[in-house]
């Protein structure tokens, strides 16, 4: 035991300082900003001043036009739009319409066919460098004067009118199977969750790296022989697992620390309502426990594909395929939650690699029961110990041979063999 | 202090190691010789614990092999290798704890060390930014740092220089008047002639000479001859000197089998005026190839 510990120390020591330990710390911060930065430029930039003509076939609706786009919602739609009324122009419609914007004179022209209220037939022409959101604006401007025109036609009073357009204010609550009801908080069910399997993604995407990268360093440098002239395979790999298990948590920490920072100072920022003491709920436990699972097996699985291995460029391929296996949940997020019942849910959360992602989708936003989930932890323990047992042998056999890469045959002797 | 009894060793039905057998004495420098491919490396790493024997025994005093890492056995290997990123010092200790060293005791020697190497101006340079002889250096700190009771060296004085190939030697005696058994292995024949007392030559995963080194020398040996004289004497009787070649005033040859050196040169000085005497020994590095290549003839 002892010298597991000093082999986890000097594993969690060498890397906590590299390089590629830092890089993935930031990543989801880099990963944020670049989605982030592009959605704020739209929200927050200046946008053009837009010409528009409107063409008004007798509706007489310029004069409703120019009200709407006043009290346009965000208060920007005076200064973005300058409205023109022509009339008059059936006649020659077309060329009048391409002159305008042929011109400059108008960047949008709008017809509005007779009897728009009841037909709802309009006709937009633009400039062909024109944004598609600019001209949806516009048409969401007509829309809303031909709404209102038509709620007026039903000769409703202002207060039938505000009671109309009354937006719905919904609470959603959850009940579970034993009837316990709860408020819905999309932070808790939806975020959080999310967030861990991200997370649980990221590690182990980084400690396969790390662990194959050392594992092979040590073979390639024969470093591996002074170690086992000192400790024993086991110990080595107990060691090697639990260092960099322990980078896992520390990268979780981080993130943690981070979500708990920008929650108290910082959530006047962020799109969603981060509710902090939420985070600290009887599931934060289960996605933990799932979380080191998870990250305990790819582990298991990487030490040993690394003693498999003379280089990493010879090893990538493997951990690339073995990745596999954690970024699918990931295309199964919306499947299973839409059909948390379903043969095709139940049979990919039996599969190892896969369990603990589901497992997180279905603790936090399927509200799995307490026995399911620890039976599923004791299911995952189980392949856990066996996954350990196969692998063990497999490194202490493949670790000190060079050369060739071993056959399926050679791997099934090793795990039969018991020396 | 180690006993080696029928070991054998068999991969995907090639006999590695061939019921091989030998004893080292406490204290003493044992050479392990052989071509390569021969089976060293493999008795090494049994010794080790890092493989098993299929069949046969070791005993380490009166321990077996298998218990492996509890035996405090300092190993060199012979490619060597560190963890290139870290720093010289952070690595000595981290070997020297899982030999079973405190903390506390591993930095002290850890710093005499690096000292007596001429390494403490590198002690938080990265190994990868020291040189190959040095790297070397610190590879063996890794190996004699807890002083063990049986070491393993394969081939430690490649990679450097006469000073400190002079160093190390010193150490290993140093070693050895402190009752270290000492294994090694090497293809450097002249190094084995200075320092080890026994060796063990092995080809093809079989013992194929083992003794006291003096012993084979005289029992393989062609001892050479070359006596100078004051008059010029053109040759020899053969009863004293065999496949006689004759110089100016010199004549060299092979001393026959039964005849001693002390009887030879009495015989000499009685009969001729002797103005000087040479004996050679036989080189080691020559009863290895006869050895070797009598075993590849057959």
């Amino acid at each position: 035991m002892n010298n597991i510990i000093k082999i986890a120390k000097w594993e969690l020591f060498r890397y906590i300082r590299s390089k590629a330990f830092i890089i993935t710390l930031i990543i989801p911060f880099i990963v944020i900003l670049i989605a982030g930065v592009p959605q704020y430029l739209a929200i927050n930039s200046e946008q053009p001043v837009m010409n528009i003509g409107i063409i008004d076939k007798g509706n007489n609706l310029f004069g409703e036009i120019e009200k709407q786009v006043s009290n346009d919602s965000e208060g920007k739609g005076k200064d973005q739009f300058i409205l023109q009324h022509y009339t008059g122009v059936e006649n020659n419609e077309n060329s009048f319409i391409k002159e305008l914007i042929k011109s400059n004179i108008a960047d949008i022209v709008v017809v509005l066919e007779t009897q728009l209220i009841d037909s709802g037939n309009t006709k937009f022409y633009h400039r062909n460098n024109i944004g598609i959101e600019q001209v949806s604006k516009v048409e969401q401007i007509i829309f809303d004067v031909v709404k209102n025109q038509r709620i007026e036609n039903l000769q409703l009073n202002k207060d039938d009118l505000e009671y109309v357009r009354k937006n719905l204010n919904t609470q959603l609550y959850e009940i579970s199977e034993q009837g316990e009801m709860e408020e819905m908080d999309m932070f808790v069910k939806y975020v959080i969750p999310g967030i861990f399997m991200f997370v649980l993604l990221l590690g182990i995407l980084t400690s396969s790296q790390l662990l194959v990268t050392s594992v092979i360093e040590e073979r390639s440098n024969r470093i591996i022989e002074i170690l086992l002239s000192s400790v024993n395979t086991k110990e080595l790999m107990a060691g090697k697992i639990l260092g960099i298990g322990l980078l896992g948590i520390i990268q979780i920490s981080f993130y943690l620390i981070i979500i708990i920072i920008l929650g108290i100072f910082g959530s006047s920022y962020l799109p969603i309502e981060l509710n902090i003491s939420q985070l600290f709920s009887f599931k934060i436990l289960w996605y933990l426990l799932f979380f080191i699972l998870g990250y305990f097996m790819y582990s298991t699985i990487y030490v040993s594909l690394g003693s498999l291995f003379n280089n990493e460029r010879d090893a990538q391929q493997t951990i690339g395929f073995f990745s596999l296996f954690a970024i699918i949940p990931m295309y199964f997020i919306s499947f299973i939650m839409t059909n948390p019942e379903s043969i095709i849910t139940k049979v990919l959360t039996l599969i190892p690699p896969i369990t603990p992602f589901f497992m997180i989708i279905h603790i936090g936003m399927l509200s799995a029961p307490w026995y399911y989930s620890l039976g599923m932890a004791f299911y995952l323990i189980l392949w856990i110990i066996g996954i350990t047992f196969i692998a063990s042998r497999v490194f202490k056999t493949a670790i000190l041979m060079y050369g060739k890469r071993p056959t399926f045959p050679e791997l099934f002797r090793w795990i039969r063999s018991s020396k | 202090m180690l006993k080696i009894k029928n070991i054998v060793k068999e991969f995907s039905n090639i006999k590695a190691v061939d019921n091989i057998s030998f004893e080292v004495s406490k204290g003493s420098i044992y050479g392990l010789l052989g071509p390569n491919g021969a089976g060293k490396t493999t008795i090494i790493r049994m010794i080790m614990n890092i493989l098993q024997p299929d069949s046969g025994e070791i005993l380490i005093g009166n321990r077996s092999s298998l218990e492996g890492s509890k035996l405090n056995i300092g190993y060199l290997p012979e490619e060597r290798g560190l963890y290139q990123k870290a720093k010289v010092r952070e690595t000595i200790i981290y070997f020297a704890t899982l030999q079973g060293m405190s903390h506390g005791n591993a930095s002290g020697k850890a710093d005499q060390w690096l000292e007596r190497f001429d390494l403490t101006k590198n002690e938080n340079s990265k190994i990868s930014e020291l040189s190959r002889g040095n790297q070397q250096k610190v590879q063996f700190i890794i190996t004699v740092i807890s002083d063990p009771k049986l070491m393993i060296l394969d081939e430690p004085f490649s990679g450097l220089d006469p000073v400190n190939q002079k160093l190390l030697k010193k150490i290993l005696n140093e070693y050895k008047s402190k009752n270290t058994t000492i294994i090694f292995s090497t293809h450097q024949m002249e190094q084995v002639e200075n320092i080890c007392d026994s060796i063990c030559l092995i080809n093809k995963g079989k013992v194929i000479k083992e003794g006291n080194l003096n012993e084979i020398k005289n029992e393989y040996g062609e001892n050479i001859v070359e006596v100078e004289f004051q008059e010029n004497v053109k040759i020899l009787p053969k009863n004293i000197l065999l496949d006689q070649k004759t110089l100016t005033n010199m004549i060299r040859g092979k001393l026959p089998d039964s005849t001693k050196i002390n009887e030879m040169i009495k015989k000499l000085t009685n009969e001729y005026d002797i103005k000087g005497f040479s004996y050679f020994k036989p080189k080691l590095e020559q009863i290895f190839l006869k050895l070797v290549e009598g075993e590849k003839d057959e």
